[in-house]
């Protein structure tokens, strides 16, 4: 028998809501299922098999929402490979729950911690003069490689299977990962320089808000880097510090 | 700023940006839309305060972007506190007498906003577990569908949680506003805005110390990308 097309756009589709009936029993587990129902219903024509492959792919599931492409192709053909009977079901089970950690590391170290500060730091840099562009620059700069994993992970996961996830585990992708780390520095060093440059240079004289600047940048790296303070904390000690003195030094009619 | 705009319009942009930035977050997409920047500089553009706005949108998330969203970690709501902030500058502006206390106070709500909306979705999450829970219940009975139906009215409460903690601070913000104006000068607004200037320096000192923690071999990047920012910002 012909094996049957699977609807794989209406799971991309569907992936990019992963997350929203997210649990702390289950995580993304109820997200997963939605997202393969549509390959399920394909492959599963009968009612009380298909209840019980959606059931099965509600259990515990999580990974990182943008990565979880390659695991949703590769489950997907799995899935069909599973109705088939080429399969055990016990292989695909097994297959989601052994790569969602090594795939969530590899994806939040790489997106999170390198495409998105990056994004972010040349964005903030061409705001400081132009925040609409710096809008602007900080989406794209991350939205077009999101939106490439994305694709890219469901065409390889679909057309691979399980050995997809070599994509992103093997050494290029390791390259390509210590890369953008080098790029997401120096877009942060970038905008120190610019930002602090202009605190310090404002009229073409050194100015002795540009030295405080200075010296409030190092002092906060260092806390976070000696995890004192947190950024949140940073914030709410700036801005309450900011209505204290306001309460403090400008009573009415000074 | 905000020529035309009624207190109500006003709020009635925060409640649906908030429910939009709300959904971006994290339970569709993630496009970073949500993310302060972007929030507050659209959100500025919608409301006619591009001017406050920026500045709000700018110390928020230089200080912001080193908090990774891992796993089921909480991370401040940034959305919906955002629009928030940026519509309870919006709603300060439209007074003289409140006008100077637009950013600073805008600040101060977003970052006490962030914090409180955190903990509103971990109360969402929980509320998901029930939708989750039923819905697994139906579909053993052979409705599959039910699963569907869980995961769509959970985007509905997430919709509906952001629009709510975007219109709280704003009418937070707004009152905040008034009551420093009213019991404080000029000076106080001033000085306000003087002291949360910083916030941008130690956003910015914490962007780099977390670039070089987590690749340490980076670091030279980053003096590179220092001293190309400073070489571009002193001939500009």
């Amino acid at each position: 028998m012909a094996e049957p097309r699977l609807p794989l756009w209406s799971v991309s589709v569907r992936a990019l809501a992963l997350q929203a009936s997210f649990t702390y029993e289950r995580f993304q587990g109820a997200g997963f299922a939605v997202a393969m129902l549509p390959v399920l219903r394909r492959v599963w024509p009968d009612r009380r098999d298909l209840a019980e492959a959606t059931r099965r792919h509600m259990d515990y599931f999580n990974t990182n929402p943008v990565m979880c492409t390659y695991v949703l192709g590769a489950a997907a053909r799995l899935e069909a490979e599973v109705a088939a009977g080429r399969t055990p079901v016990e292989i695909a089970r097994g297959f989601k729950a052994s790569v969602g950690g090594p795939v969530a590391a590899l994806g939040d170290r790489f997106l999170w911690g390198t495409v998105r500060p990056a994004a972010t730091a040349l964005g903030l840099a061409v705001a400081l003069r132009w925040p609409l562009a710096g809008v602007l620059v900080m989406l794209a700069g991350y939205n077009v490689p999101h939106l490439w994993l994305r694709v890219r992970g469901m065409r390889q996961g679909a057309a691979l299977g399980p050995s997809s996830i070599r994509d992103i585990t093997g050494t290029r992708f390791g390259r390509l990962s210590q890369r953008a780390a080098d790029v997401c520095a120096a877009a942060c060093g970038l905008l120190a320089g610019l930002a602090a440059t202009q605190a310090v240079r404002p009229a073409g004289t050194v100015h002795v808000t540009g030295a405080i600047w200075l010296i409030f940048a190092v002092l906060s790296g260092l806390l976070f880097a000696r995890r004192r303070l947190s950024p949140t904390q940073l914030g709410l000690v700036g801005c309450a510090l900011g209505l204290l003195v306001a309460l403090l030094g400008g009573p009415r009619g000074v | 700023m905000t020529e035309g705009l009624s207190p109500g319009a006003i709020l009635g942009v925060a409640a649906a940006g908030g429910a939009l930035l709300a959904l971006d977050a994290a339970p569709l997409a993630q496009t970073l839309v949500s993310q302060p920047l972007p929030a507050a500089v659209l959100t500025g553009l919608v409301l006619r305060c591009g001017a406050a706005a920026a500045p709000i949108g700018i110390a928020l998330q230089a200080l912001w972007t080193s908090l990774l969203p891992l796993g089921g970690s909480l991370i401040p709501d940034s959305g919906p506190a955002t629009v928030g902030a940026v519509a309870a500058a919006a709603l300060l502006l439209a007074d003289p007498t409140t006008a100077p206390w637009a950013v600073p106070v805008g600040m101060a709500v977003a970052f006490a906003g962030g914090v409180a909306g955190a903990h509103t979705v971990m109360w969402g999450r929980r509320a998901n577990h029930g939708l989750v829970r039923a819905a697994e219940a139906q579909v053993v009975q052979g409705d599959v569908a039910a699963v569907e139906r869980a995961h769509v009215a959970a985007l509905g409460l997430a919709a509906a949680r952001g629009a709510a903690v975007a219109l709280v601070l704003a009418v937070a913000g707004w009152g905040l506003g008034l009551a420093l104006s009213r019991a404080t000068g000029e000076t106080a607004a001033s000085l306000a805005a003087a002291a949360t200037a910083w916030i941008l320096p130690a956003g910015v000192g914490v962007m780099v110390a977390a670039a070089v923690l987590r690749a340490r071999r980076a670091a030279w990047w980053a003096v590179a990308g220092v001293v190309i920012g400073a070489g571009v910002a002193w001939r500009g």
